[in-house]
Formats: C-alpha cells, sequence, structure tokens
C-alpha cells in the first residue's frame, strides 16, 4: 500500500478543516460545508484548477478606491507597500492555493529585497539607468524622480515581476519554471548571473540553481558547479538605455565561454544563443539521484526527489525526512505521470498529494507550524475583517514575526516548523491579534453582527462567542482547562453578575478574538 | 573542577570585602557575591558570538601583507586591498581600512585574531556549512541535534542558581541561531527588537494577560503545544527584563550603533550586560557577506562595494560596543568571538568579487585577552582546489572558549576522543585568553 494511494476515509467537516489550513488560508465553516458536499476528490480539484488569473480578486484590486493605501496596493512605490501588495492578495484571493503555492515557490526560488536593493542602487548609480544628469541616458519616460525613488521603483517592478511568473506559471511545468526563473531579470541579479562572464566565471547561480532549486547537496561535484557556471556565462541583462526598464533578459555572445564543458560525465558546446544553458538545465532535471539516500530513491532524478520532498515539507511536515519513503513515490508521480504529456507537471503532483491518505494521516494534523503569512491571512478571512493598514502595521507585523516578504533571510528562504516560534515572534503574534481585536477593525458594527447574524444568541451567550471563534481560528475541540480560561476571563469582565451590557458583551467578543490567537493550537497547522 | 571553582569562588568574594557596595557598584557584583552556589555563570564572564553570515573574505579582511602572492596580477587584480593602504598590526598582517577602530583595540591589547580556522573536507555549501558551525561538528561526524552552546548549557549549566530566561539571548534577529537549537530544559529567547518586546491589550490588559498565561499552561502531552507552551513561558520571564535592559542609557553619542540587525542587536547585548543580568552567551549577527559579485566597485574597491560597506558596518558597531564595555567598567568580563561559514576563493572571479572558499580568520575582542594574529600566516600557494587549507580546527576555537573562558571542561561538548585528537593539539597554537592564577583573574574581573 502506498503513501500516496487515495484517501478513502471519512470526509467531514474535520478533514475540509485540514486541507483548508494547509492547502489555503484556513476556511469559514460554511466553505468547509461546501466542500464536505463535494466530497475529497472534488473539493481538491477546486482548489488545485485554479486560473493563472484570480478574476475577482484583480476586480477587486482594480476597483479600489482612492489615493494612499489602496493606491499603494495597486502600485507599491516603496518595500513596505510591496509587501502589502502581495499581503492584500493573498487576503482577498478566491483561489488560495495560488497564493500559498507562491509563497512556496518564492520561498524555493528565493530572491531577497535587500540584495536587489543594493545591487541596483550600484548599478544605477554607474549609469546605466539614464535617470542621472550627466550620463549617457535619456530619462525613460513615465520615470520617477528623484533617483532613491526610481531605484526603488525598479526594485519593486522586478520582484512584482517574478511574483507574477509564480503565480501565473508556477503550477505548470517545473522544469521550464527552472528555465524561466534563470533568465528572470530579477534572479539575474540577486544570484548574480548578469555578472558572469567568460575567464574566471562566477559561481553563485551555478551553485545555488543545483543545491537549492533542483537537485539538493550531494549530486554533483564542485567541478560540475565550475563547469556549469561556465556554460552560463554571458546570460545577462540588456541595460542598454532602451531596455533597462525594469531590465530585461539579454544574451551577450561575446561575453559567452566557447569552449568545450564537461558536466556530469557529459561534454558539450552549443553554438546557439543560450543552448549551452537550457541543455543544463536539461542535464540537472534529469540527472539520477546519485545521493544515495535509499535504493529506492537511487531511481529517481534527484530533482524530482528533491522538489518533492520540498513540497512535502511544506503541505505535509516540516520535519518529514528526505529519505520518508513518501518522497520517491511523489518523484515518482512528478517524472513519470505525464497526463498532460510532459514530466514535472506541478498541478497534477499537488492534485495527487492533496488526495492522498499520507496527506490525511492524523500524525500529521495539527503538526505543522504557521508561518507569520498564515497567522494573518488566516485569521483575517475566516473572520471576514479587513484589515486597515496592509502596507504598514501588517506588514511591520509580519517581519517582527520573521517573514519579511520579498525578503527571506537567504537564499535558501526562511526556515520553517518550531523555528517559527520564539518568544520575540510569539509576542508579536499576540500583539498582531491584539490589533485585530481592536474596534478599528474589530468594529462595534462586526462586533454585533455576530447577534444580527445569530451565531450569537444575546450579550450573555458566552457559549455561541467562544463557539463562532473556535469553529473559525481552531477547529478542534477546546479542553477543559482552556474552556475554563475564556469562562473566567468573561465573568472577570461582567463581574459575575449577569445580564451583560453592550459594552461588556463587546469587550468579550474582542477578547476572546485576541485571546483565541494566542491559543498553542491557533500556531499549528 | 567543581572543587577549585567553589575555592576560587571564595577568594573572589573575600577580595570583594575591601569594597563598599554602592549604588554604582555594577549588579553583577552583588550577584556574583550573593551567588554562593552558583556554577555557571558566577563569574560573571560573558560570551557574545557574532556570526558574520554568507562566508567573510578573510583575505581581504586580515591581509596577509608580506605575501608576494596576493599581491600577484593573477591572484587578486582588481579587489585586492591596495599595498600600503592596510593597517600594519603585527608586520605580517594588516586590516582593511575600514577597520580602523578595531585596529585600535588590536593596538590596546583587546582584540586577537585566529588566522587559518577551518576543518577538515569543507564543503561549500552555505547551509551545509553552517550548519557545521552551528552544531559544532565536522563532516564524517553523526550530525548533533542540538547546537554546540546548548550542549554546553547541558552539560554545565541546567539548573544553575543564577541562570535564568535571558541566559542565551539572540540579539537582534528574529530566530534563535542553530548555536542554540535544542537545549533540554528551555528555550532562549530572541529578541529582534526591544522596542517591541512586551505584550499589548487594547483593554481588559489584566484579564487578557491572566487568559493568555492560563491557556499556554493548559495541560497537554502534545510535543508541539508543549514546545509553544515552553516558549511563551519564556517570552513571560523574559519581557520585564528586556523592558529593564532597554532603559539602560547609552554610553556612546546617538548614531554609534548601525541601524541593521548587527547593530541593533549589539545595543541591546550591552544594554542587558549593563542592567546586570547573568545572561552567559549571547548572539548576534550580521549578514550580506557572499560577495560573489561587486564585492568591491572599481571606482574605488577601498571604500566602494559591499565588502567595505559590510566591514564599515562591522567596525561601527563592534567599537561602539566595545566602548560601553569599557566605560561601564565591563570589558574584562566580555568576549566577542566572531565566526563565518567559510572564506572565500583566494583567487578572484570575474565579476569584482570572490566565490564559496574554505578556511578562513576569525576575531576575538574583550578586555582579558592577548592581542595577537595566531594560527600561522595563510599559505596562499598549498590550496585545495584554489582555496585555503586549514590549520585550526574551529572547534579548537570553541573548545579554548569553553575551557579558559567560561570554566567549563568542553569534553561533554565535543566527546573525549575529539578532544584529544584534534581539539587539545591545537591549543597550544591559539592560546589568546590571558593567563592568571583564579585569584589574580578573579581580581581584575571586579576592578
Amino acid at each position: 500500500m502506498g503513501f500516496l494511494d487515495p484517501y478513502a476515509g471519512p470526509w467531514t467537516d474535520t478533514e475540509a478543516a485540514h486541507l483548508a489550513r494547509r492547502a489555503g488560508f484556513g476556511a469559514a465553516p460554511a466553505t468547509r460545508a461546501t466542500m464536505v458536499s463535494q466530497g475529497m476528490s472534488a473539493a481538491v480539484d477546486s482548489l488545485v484548477d485554479y486560473s493563472p488569473t484570480d478574476a475577482p480578486l484583480e476586480a477587486l484590486v482594480a476597483g479600489l478606491p482612492g489615493t494612499g493605501e489602496n493606491a499603494a496596493l495597486q502600485n507599491p512605490t516603496t518595500g513596505g507597500q510591496l509587501e502589502g501588495w502581495w499581503l492584500y492578495r493573498m487576503v482577498h484571493s478566491t483561489q488560495p492555493l495560488q497564493q500559498q503555492f507562491s509563497l512556496f515557490l518564492h520561498d524555493t526560488l528565493v530572491s531577497e529585497y535587500t540584495k536587489l536593493s543594493n545591487t541596483v542602487t550600484t548599478a544605477m548609480n554607474n549609469g546605466n539607468d539614464g535617470s542621472q544628469t550627466g550620463q549617457s541616458c535619456t530619462k525613460v519616460s513615465g520615470g520617477l524622480a528623484p533617483d532613491a525613488n526610481r531605484q526603488r521603483a525598479k526594485v519593486i517592478a522586478l520582484l512584482m515581476q517574478q511574483n507574477v511568473i509564480f503565480r501565473t506559471q508556477g503550477h505548470l511545468n517545473y522544469r521550464d519554471l527552472l528555465r524561466t526563473i534563470t533568465r528572470d531579470p530579477a534572479m539575474l541579479l540577486y544570484l548574480d548571473n548578469r555578472l558572469n562572464i567568460k575567464g574566471n566565471a562566477q559561481e553563485n547561480y551555478s551553485r545555488e540553481v543545483m543545491e537549492l532549486f533542483s537537485m539538493g547537496v550531494g549530486n554533483y561535484t564542485e567541478e560540475d558547479v565550475r563547469e556549469i557556471a561556465r556554460a552560463f556565462t554571458g546570460e545577462t541583462l540588456d541595460s542598454s538605455c532602451a531596455n533597462n526598464w525594469p531590465y530585461s533578459y539579454l544574451y551577450n555572445s561575446s561575453q559567452h565561454d566557447t569552449n568545450s564543458k564537461t558536466v556530469f560525465g557529459s561534454t558539450f558546446n552549443f553554438a546557439g544563443a543560450g543552448q549551452d544553458t537550457e541543455y543544463v538545465i536539461d542535464l540537472i532535471a534529469n540527472r539520477i539521484s546519485n545521493s544515495g539516500i535509499t535504493p529506492a530513491h537511487a531511481v529517481y532524478p534527484a530533482t524530482s526527489l528533491y522538489i518533492s520532498w520540498k513540497l512535502l515539507t511544506w503541505f505535509v511536515s516540516e520535519t518529514l525526512p528526505i529519505s520518508h519513503a513518501a518522497v520517491p513515490e511523489l518523484a515518482d508521480y512528478f517524472y513519470n505521470n505525464q497526463p498532460n504529456g510532459y514530466r514535472y507537471d506541478v498541478r497534477e503532483t499537488l492534485r495527487k498529494l492533496f488526495k492522498s491518505q499520507l496527506f490525511y494521516d492524523s500524525a500529521y494534523v495539527y503538526h505543522m507550524y504557521k508561518h507569520p503569512a498564515d497567522f494573518v491571512t488566516t485569521a483575517l478571512r475566516v473572520l471576514g475583517l479587513e484589515e486597515t493598514s496592509y502596507t504598514s502595521s501588517a506588514i511591520s507585523a509580519l517581519r517582527t514575526m520573521g517573514m519579511q516578504l520579498f525578503d527571506p533571510p537567504n537564499v535558501a528562504g526562511w526556515n520553517h516548523g518550531s523555528i517559527w516560534v520564539n518568544s520575540g515572534s510569539l509576542i508579536s503574534r499576540f500583539n498582531y491579534a491584539n490589533r485585530l481585536s481592536g474596534s478599528s477593525i474589530a468594529t462595534d458594527a462586526w462586533v454585533d453582527n455576530l447577534i444580527t447574524s445569530g451565531a450569537v444568541a444575546n450579550y450573555d451567550d458566552n457559549t455561541g462567542i467562544l463557539e463562532f471563534f473556535r469553529a473559525r481560528l481552531i477547529q478542534a475541540p477546546l479542553t477543559a482547562e482552556e474552556s475554563t480560561a475564556f469562562s473566567n476571563f468573561y465573568s472577570g469582565i461582567i463581574g459575575g453578575t449577569p445580564p451583560a451590557s453592550q459594552s461588556e458583551y463587546r469587550r468579550k467578543v474582542r477578547g476572546t478574538l485576541h485571546l483565541m490567537m494566542t491559543m498553542p493550537r491557533y500556531q499549528l497547522k | 573542577m567543581p572543587q577549585s571553582r567553589r575555592t576560587f569562588l571564595r577568594v573572589g568574594i573575600s577580595s570583594l570585602a575591601y569594597f563598599t557596595v554602592e549604588s554604582t557598584t555594577p549588579s553583577w557584583i552583588v550577584r556574583a557575591a550573593n551567588a554562593m552556589s552558583c556554577n555557571c555563570t558566577c563569574d560573571g564572564r560573558i560570551l557574545v558570538i557574532l556570526q558574520l553570515a554568507g562566508g567573510n573574505d578573510g583575505l581581504n579582511t586580515v591581509i596577509p601583507r608580506t605575501d608576494p602572492v596576493y599581491y600577484d596580477s593573477l591572484t587578486r587584480p582588481n579587489i585586492r586591498v591596495a599595498s600600503g593602504s592596510e593597517i600594519n598590526l603585527d608586520g605580517a598582517n594588516g586590516l582593511h581600512p575600514k577597520l580602523s577602530d578595531v585596529a585600535n583595540w588590536f593596538q590596546s591589547g583587546h582584540a586577537a585574531i585566529i588566522n587559518n580556522v577551518g576543518y577538515v573536507n569543507p564543503d561549500l555549501s552555505h547551509f551545509t556549512s553552517t550548519d557545521y558551525y552551528e552544531t559544532g561538528s565536522v563532516p564524517g561526524q553523526i550530525k548533533p541535534t542540538q547546537g554546540w552552546v546548548a550542549r554546553y548549557y547541558d552539560s554545565a549549566c541546567v539548573g544553575a542558581a543564577d541562570s535564568n530566561a535571558l541566559f542565551m539571548t539572540a540579539a537582534g534577529i528574529s530566530s534563535v541561531p542553530g548555536s542554540f537549537a535544542g537545549p533540554t530544559s528551555y528555550t532562549p529567547p530572541a529578541v529582534s527588537s526591544a522596542s517591541s518586546y512586551s505584550l499589548q491589550a487594547s483593554s481588559d490588559g489584566t484579564l487578557r494577560r491572566a487568559a493568555i498565561t492560563a491557556l499556554n499552561a493548559a495541560p497537554t502531552v502534545d510535543p508541539d503545544l508543549m514546545f509553544i507552551q515552553r516558549t511563551e513561558n519564556t517570552a513571560e520571564a523574559s519581557i520585564a527584563d528586556i523592558a529593564t535592559a532597554a532603559a539602560q542609557p547609552a554610553l556612546v553619542p546617538a548614531g554609534s550603533y548601525t541601524t541593521d540587525s548587527l547593530g541593533n542587536g549589539l545595543k541591546l547585548v550591552s544594554q542587558v550586560i549593563r542592567a546586570g543580568f547573568p545572561t552567559r552567551v549571547f548572539y548576534v549577527s550580521q549578514s550580506g557577506y557572499d560577495t560573489h559579485a561587486t564585492q568591491v566597485q572599481a571606482a574605488d574597491p577601498l571604500n566602494l562595494g559591499d565588502h567595505p560597506r559590510l566591514l564599515g558596518n562591522l567596525n561601527q558597531s563592534l567599537h561602539a560596543f566595545l566602548t560601553e564595555m569599557q566605560l561601564s567598567g565591563n570589558l574584562n568580563r566580555v568576549l566577542v568571538m566572531t565566526f563565518s561559514e567559510f572564506g572565500r576563493r583566494v583567487k578572484e572571479n570575474s565579476s569584482f568579487g570572490t566565490d564559496h572558499g574554505a578556511a578562513n580568520n576569525m576575531f576575538l575582542l574583550g578586555g582579558w585577552l592577548n592581542s595577537g594574529v595566531y594560527g600561522g600566516q595563510p599559505d596562499l600557494v598549498n590550496l585545495i582546489k584554489g582555496n585555503l587549507k586549514h590549520q585550526v580546527d574551529f572547534r579548537s576555537v570553541y573548545a579554548m572558549v569553553m575551557e579558559q573562558w567560561l570554566s567549563a571542561s568542553a569534553v561533554p561538548v565535543f566527546g573525549q576522543s575529539v578532544y584529544d585528537t584534534v581539539l587539545q593539539p591545537d591549543f597550544a597554537k591559539i592560546n589568546f585568553v590571558k593567563t592568571a592564577s583564579a585569584a589574580a583573574r578573579n581580581w581584575e574581573h571586579y576592578q
């Protein structure tokens, strides 16, 4: 019996909630009820079969009225606005897997805002941008001034462009995605390949593309790193005055090393533009694992194993080891199953995973740690709250929780699992919960609507209040001690003598919102 | 060891009798005087681990200024530190001019450098090699599940009377570093920003805080829920202390520290130390050293580019920190130790940068050490695939810090056989801690 055999167990609210927490950002009870009535297979299909364009979301963004925050969410001009630009889309997406999976790809095929910012600033100061007087280029029309704004705008444009690649192409073919990202301008800047020229070829991209983007350590030698660096020479950016906004890819044949290269024992030297690079990506994608993890692993391409493992650690368990037998099983599907006629079909692999018995194994349920974007996005989505400051308060909360979108700590992305939880990040999580419970977000109208909508019977319906939040934030039953903590809180507010006033009712609701997000269970998914 | 420690303490405390304990007496002295039974932090000594993340180019940090190979046109024609612009340390070695304050600390006896630090069969992956440095292990070993500082804590300090939530503190970074990962009995705090390190409640603060505490103490056997509860306990236990520390006034002008994670981190470390907490080990980090391209800029290689910028920030924040330690009378009980996952390739690449390398240097800064450059000169001729060979195992430096500085045996941390065959033979090459009798050393601390 395989780990990826179709799940055939119960399909109730419990399992639908698990799927929603992992493949999206949680779901409110009504959405879960729909998922239950659909059945497991159709519920997974409706998550996985997302469109490259989330039309309702785009319409929402386009229709944002006014200036300030709204304008920033449409066209960010600072780093914080860029982060808010994405967070807003996570919160309002009608295709949550598209956003969760884009985050997976950002975390796998990393670029960092900080590095791009330093690099672009230097490049522009050295004069290939045209925004400065006395330099050879003329100012690009529509450009911003002064120069610091213009430099920042360029970095933002580059990272938005990369995000769009993940959002619109990430679910297709992973081999193709590797080719695309290799020539993505943000990546050419981030891992320096734009400066990789013949002579003493530079190894940054050649090493990381193998170590982190495809095969993982143990499948290549230092000699392979050096040879691939030579194969990648000349893959750069067009920095001419006409084409430098934001930057476009250019193959510069005069800087390409035309001596023969030997990679994994294969010797080649192609004459066509960029052909060496494409050949190398194919070599990487098809190279059989030689890392000797287990005999079952040894027959699959290292990339199929490594990316399958990354998928499993993102969606099933951060601590699942690469030696786990589910890894070659998923790799086999990823590489050999070709319903659409090509290998490395990401969407079909995700579908297989979300329908597998492994995915619903109770050993994994509630044993992953919410990353900061999960923590924030889930609460806003399932409670139907609207953040009033995506581009400032919300993203600064994310940063102090340890996740600055578009700026992971290094080329390996964020560390996941229990490392998300430390004293400082917990304090930030708790304080963000407090922010949501404030009257500017959990408004009087929102709080009172719990009664209007019938979720809570009256001001004294503590059970109704508790249940409203439990069903959305925790889903699991509360323990006796947890229930007691809430009932003590409620008695503290009304001083032991019902009936509660409207203001006491509102304090109870807002306190419950805050407190439930501080529960250890809410940190997990 | 325990017996001699106790004897040593009595000597120390009797010498305290010559002092009047006034309000200006650093509180760690009072704490030390009161902590008769402590076995871990009672001597007040502090280790600050400073990570230079990304692989610092050691050869452009400490320049082998008399080695013609360094200046050869085939080695680093574009990125080398031009002859004569380095700051001479000891004739054979010079510092990058951006490290001018560090050079002054070196000349005044407060800095040591160990060259040629590394390990066998060096790995050129950032993450694999960082893992070795954080766990204190090398290729071929089974990777320990705990960081090397966590193993030190478990072997020497569990249950120490005066250890508190701040015992190991990550400052300026938003996660617990690998070196601290996995102590058996507590979770170390991570304080990325002291100003946001407090629990807020928009109303019903007392009631909400009581409920948070209760919700984070509900009995469970789930290991993940228990871990989160333990972490929440650490947060609650450390909030007031961090606030106390953050209230410590600066002893250097505003702007002395850089405003990055390094500067923010060292500033907080200084405040925690000056506030008198018995914190034993701190961890701060500066990132950006992965200088494959534009490590320097052609227009002005000494001042422009990523490496001069990073070294300038490092110099500035280290100088601010050491100055505050000196002004507050804490310099003699502080040791800063830098590490980086690897050095960089001896030859530059075509991008005005350097690719991943192997052996590197480590810096030690503080009041109680012998200035000098240890570990020998780098051999720029006999390379392994273009990279420097190591002469000193990095674990030997850790072990010496543990034994000579923290007064704890390194054997439980690294194992007897590694200790005997690898670490101990290195000790003679790197003896940077000032030696003195226990009594004299203790006396010196209390000055």
